[in-house]
């Protein structure tokens, strides 16, 4: 995969370009380690939570397989627990979910262009969070290299469907994984992942105005329609405040 | 693989993937419309409340804010120690020694 001729296109000719950009994918193995230790929790869940849901083992991993994205499998899998929800809903929800991946690919998009087609799809299925923030740091900080972030998107993609495939073996087996604390896993990384961000009052605002919209949505309305209410009108009114103060 | 599922399948990998390749494609030059980037950083927080809130808020499925909802004392438990550490690992582990300990020890919900 290294050999492909369109590496060599990207770094020139010269030999130690490339050696340097296997050294690169090294580190970003190396860096990712605690990330993927951060998932082990989440990971299992899911495959837990998705085997509750009434999936089988095959379809909870294939869906770790194809769809690569923590977040969107969980709400799905959660909505398709409460039952009587349809397909076309749960993919829209994954999309509202990943919008936020737009975002993630216009920022990495500047170091990208150098790319042929392939690769960059190929890099772009494998952004994820976890791997965004690794790959976007590097790259802002030592430079661009598409081995590194290779490296960060496989070492969390072989770490996240091997979770995925044991939670979901182990999910016939463990009758309640609620008595474990494990259903807690996703909100507390959820936490993490959501303390970061809010680095002033608007973004706080936001975080506030979802969560009482979302319990008030979940309380008024059917089904799961709670996140697509809650999550796009607090996105509106952070924009709403951000138009109306100016661009501080 | 029943068909409605692999259908579910294949539409969330669809639309998860034009998400992340999307913007990769068509931004040539990296001028990203700085307006539009200002709105969209809100989305992920509006999500991620969105999806913790009533989970930590309801999780009996309907507003639980009194001192007897584990969720909710795990909840501010992890929210401190993502505060402080920034980690993963601690944090979860925190609100999971939390919920552990509640149900355990005290016997709560």
């Amino acid at each position: 995969m290294n050999e492909e001729p369109g590496l060599m296109k990207i770094d020139g000719d010269d030999h130690t370009a490339l050696q340097s950009n296997r050294g690169d994918f090294i580190a970003a193995v190396r860096q990712a380690v605690p990330l993927m230790v951060g998932l082990v929790p989440f990971g299992l869940a899911y495959g837990i939570m998705a085997r509750q849901a009434g999936l089988s083992w095959l379809e909870s991993y294939t869906m770790s397989l194809l769809v690569f994205a923590g977040a969107a499998q969980f709400t799905a899998v959660s909505m398709l627990g409460a039952g009587g929800v349809q397909v076309g809903l749960i993919v829209f929800t994954t999309l509202l979910i990943n919008l936020r991946h737009l975002l993630m690919g216009a920022s990495l998009a500047p170091y990208l262009q150098r790319l042929n087609v392939r690769w960059q799809a190929l890099l772009a299925f494998g952004m994820v969070d976890e791997s965004y923030a690794l790959t976007i740091t590097r790259f802002t900080t030592v430079g661009a290299s598409h081995l590194y972030q290779l490296g960060a998107n496989l070492a969390l993609y072989l770490a996240w469907t091997t979770l995925s495939g044991v939670g979901a073996a182990l999910g016939s087996l463990i009758k309640n994984p609620l008595q474990w604390g494990l259903d807690f896993a996703m909100p507390a990384t959820f936490i993490v992942l959501l303390i970061p961000q809010l680095k002033s009052w608007k973004e706080v605002l936001v975080c506030v105005a979802a969560g009482a919209l979302a319990v008030a949505g979940m309380t008024y309305l059917p089904g799961k329609w709670y996140i697509i209410f809650a999550a796009l009108t607090a996105t509106i009114i952070g924009g709403g405040v951000e138009e109306l103060c100016g661009r501080q | 693989m029943r068909p409605s599922i692999m259908l579910m399948i294949a539409g969330m990998a669809a639309v998860t993937f034009i998400t992340r390749f999307a913007f990769i494609v068509l931004f040539k030059n990296a001028s990203f419309d700085e307006r539009l980037s200002r709105w969209l950083r809100f989305i992920p927080i509006a999500i991620l409340s969105t999806l913790i809130a009533p989970t930590i808020l309801m999780p009996q499925g309907f507003l639980n804010l009194s001192p007897h909802n584990s969720y909710l004392l795990a909840g501010i438990a992890s929210a401190g120690v993502a505060l402080k550490t920034r980690n993963i690992i601690a944090t979860v582990a925190a609100g999971m020694a939390v919920i552990l300990l509640l149900r355990a020890v005290l016997g709560w919900a």
